[in-house]
């Protein structure tokens, strides 16, 4: 048996990282498609549940006692199904559920209510969708640079591998973190942090572990919106 | 010694609220009647059954009149008072002023006074009580105990069995219809008889008897005849005819001048009766009669529940007492109670089998959304429930006794059986509920039910919970 060199052995290792940088790019973009879906039925649903919301409200009035028809309860509950589709992490909306008739329908001021704090979760997750479309096309970015570099550096025989040659071969952004200056002044890619890393778990990490200083910003802004909100009504 | 009060219940150591029959007074008759209406409108194929046997044997006898063969329609439309049910609206004694040949002749009277109903028979019998003066709710009620007597003796037999009320062999029952031979016959049954004189007694389940009959002509005077007679005036006025000696002016008067109308245009009488089929949801069995004190019923079967200890050695003792509270929990909209029910191959036995013939929301809404016609409450006099119960509750429920289910244990269930019950839930479609109710459970519906507060309220929240628990 041939023993393996250890430039046979790196070229091996980073073929490998190339393949998963790859399956990783097209799940990122699928994850994108799936987010942008999501965002559109969130911003339908509210639109729905607005005029929904009025509607009840108006008819609430001097109707304490009485019971919905079974045609609202029946878009009740497909709002409050919808919205713990299109929302995620929400611990209010996590608490409310679908109403069960059993024979006599909610009142009411009791489905006003809930459609209330639906519509607030709404309001709150308005931003739920661009901070994760940031995360993910962040995530996306890194694993094009990546697989950009892994191709110059296995395929062109590159070594090291400079920030603008990455530059040339990418249409959209690059992942600058990825790449260290060197004593000449240029910006190589960092293999040296690529082989340490598990490539398939850097690249599936979810929006809640990615902290960064963007998402406090976002956070302040969503209260700023909430509180603009409960002006206008 | 001093005469037994009239009031007394004639069956002892028996409360009315915890059993599905009315229970006869020892000399007086229990002021109800059987409403036929009742049976119409179950859901139970059986009671739909007594009133199709009930409508096809008095039209049998009307045909017989249109037929012109009156000694066949003497003979089928003969109805004695049937003073073995107990009821009527008689009040110094048991026996109604009802004699067999009299309404038998009111009866036919009746026909030959009017050949529309003759050529159209009846669809309900209550109807004869706005075509004849002198038929009233009592002849309905024992027109329909007559031809009903030999499923009331099997009711009886089988309830008398449930409540160990002692039985007498080869009690001699006369005037049984034969449904078979259409014709009536005499016999010796198994029966509980009377202390006082040795007579028959025939238990009535509690879901078909009313005051007066949901069909009932001071209804009819009130709704539809007053219309019709205001139509019939306005009519009149308009053509400026003299009324002073037309019937109509007359028949607000007296039920004959009544009768003498609607004999002559029946469609006054299918105006209101499809009116009253139309409302039938309303109709309700009575409540009222019964005199009883709820609260101290409640707080005996409270104390009755707390004296039996878990364990296998009581279980028998447990179920009968679960029997009792139910019942008196939920009658008449769950009925016909009956422990100990065995599948037909005898492999499985279920607890306690009620039938829901309920007009209350919740109970109809587990009648549709769960095939819940029949409702089950396995009984389990156990300190913990365990999984086994809950698989073999499981495994109960389906198309056979629906898939809605109770199990009646000592205590709550512990968090794994209550995970269980959730699982059982959601592995299965069509989808199946069990509840559970445990002494405390059972003793705040028996307060409840002593507060004059529903109890199948108390069940729709605690289905409303298990069904947001589950989601």
């Amino acid at each position: 048996m041939t023993p393996t060199k250890p430039e046979d052995k790196k070229r091996q290792l980073r073929l490998e990282k190339l393949e998963s940088a790859t399956s990783a790019i097209a799940r990122i973009q699928g994850d994108l498609k799936t987010i942008d879906k999501l965002s559109k039925r969130r911003s339908e649903l509210a639109s729905h549940l607005h005029g929904f919301y009025w509607e009840i409200d108006k008819l609430a009035k001097g109707k304490a006692m009485i019971e919905v028809t079974p045609l609202m309860l029946e878009q009740a509950n497909d709002i409050i199904r919808d919205a713990k589709e299109v929302v995620s992490d929400d611990t209010y909306l996590d608490r409310i559920k679908e109403f069960v008739p059993a024979g006599n329908n909610p009142v009411y001021p009791d489905v006003l209510v809930v459609m209330r704090g639906v519509k607030d979760c709404l309001e709150r997750s308005k931003r739920q969708p661009d901070e994760r479309r940031k995360h993910y096309e962040y995530l996306l970015s890194e694993a094009t640079t990546i697989a950009t570099a892994l191709r110059l550096n296995i395929e062109e025989g590159n070594d090291p591998v400079l920030l603008k040659e990455v530059v040339d071969q990418i249409e959209g952004s690059v992942a600058e973190a990825w790449f260290i200056e060197g004593e000449d002044g240029n910006y190589a890619f960092d293999f040296e942090d690529l082989d340490a890393r598990d490539l398939d778990t850097y690249l599936s990490r979810s929006a809640d572990n990615d902290t960064s200083d963007d998402d406090d910003d976002d956070d302040d802004e969503i209260e700023v919106e909430d509180s603009d909100e409960e002006e206008e009504s | 010694m001093s005469d037994p009060d009239p009031r007394a219940p004639l069956i002892p150591n028996l409360s009315q609220y915890e059993v599905d029959f009315v229970i006869p007074r020892v000399g007086v008759d229990v002021p109800l009647a059987i409403d036929p209406f009742l049976l119409f409108k179950s859901r139970d194929p059986n009671f739909r059954e007594w009133h199709k046997l009930l409508l096809s044997t008095f039209n049998a006898g009307i045909n017989a009149v249109r037929k012109g063969n009156l000694t066949r329609a003497r003979s089928l439309l003969d109805f004695p008072e049937v003073s073995a049910i107990g009821m009527g609206y008689t009040r110094r004694s048991k026996r109604g002023s009802g004699v067999g040949s009299a309404l038998t002749t009111l009866i036919l009277d009746t026909l030959a006074n009017s050949p529309l109903l003759q050529e159209r028979g009846v669809r309900h019998i209550e109807e004869m009580q706005l075509l004849s003066a002198g038929i009233g709710p009592d002849r309905i009620s024992d027109i329909a105990a007559n031809i009903l007597k030999v499923f009331l003796i099997e009711y009886t037999q089988r309830h008398s069995a449930i409540w160990k009320i002692r039985i007498q062999s080869g009690v001699p029952v006369k005037h049984i219809y034969d449904p078979v031979n259409e014709e009536w016959r005499d016999s010796y049954e198994d029966l509980p008889v009377s202390s006082v004189d040795g007579s028959p007694i025939l238990l009535v389940p509690r879901r078909i008897v009313r005051a007066l009959p949901w069909i009932n002509y001071d209804d009819f005077l009130r709704t539809e005849f007053k219309a019709y007679l205001g139509a019939r005036r306005n009519e009149i006025q308009r053509s400026k005819t003299i009324v002073s000696d037309s019937p109509l002016s007359d028949a607000a008067k007296s039920k004959a001048s009544v009768v003498s109308v609607t004999r002559q245009d029946l469609g006054l009488v299918e105006r209101y009766v499809k009116a009253r089929e139309q409302q039938g949801a309303e109709a309700r069995p009575a409540l009222e009669y019964i005199d009883e004190d709820a609260c101290a019923e409640a707080e005996r079967l409270e104390k009755k529940l707390s004296t039996i200890k878990p364990g296998r050695d009581a279980a028998t003792e447990y179920q009968h007492v679960v029997l009792e509270i139910l019942n008196f929990l939920f009658n008449p909209d769950l009925i016909d109670g009956q422990p100990e029910v065995r599948t037909v191959d005898g492999t499985e036995r279920r607890d306690l089998i009620f039938t829901n013939d309920s007009d209350e929301s919740f109970w109809e809404y587990i009648r549709q959304e769960h095939s819940g016609f029949i409702v089950m409450f396995e009984t389990k006099n156990m300190d913990e429930l365990n999984l086994a119960a809950i698989n073999q509750t499981a495994t109960y429920l389906g198309d056979r006794v629906g898939r809605f289910g109770v199990i009646v244990t000592r205590n709550e269930p512990p968090e794994t059986v209550r995970r269980k019950i959730l699982s059982v839930w959601n592995d299965s479609t069509p989808r199946k509920v069990i509840l559970t109710l445990s002494d405390a459970d059972l003793n705040e519906l028996l307060n409840r039910r002593c507060r004059g507060v529903s109890p199948t309220k108390w069940m729709q929240a605690r289905y409303r919970k298990f069904r947001t628990d589950a989601q």
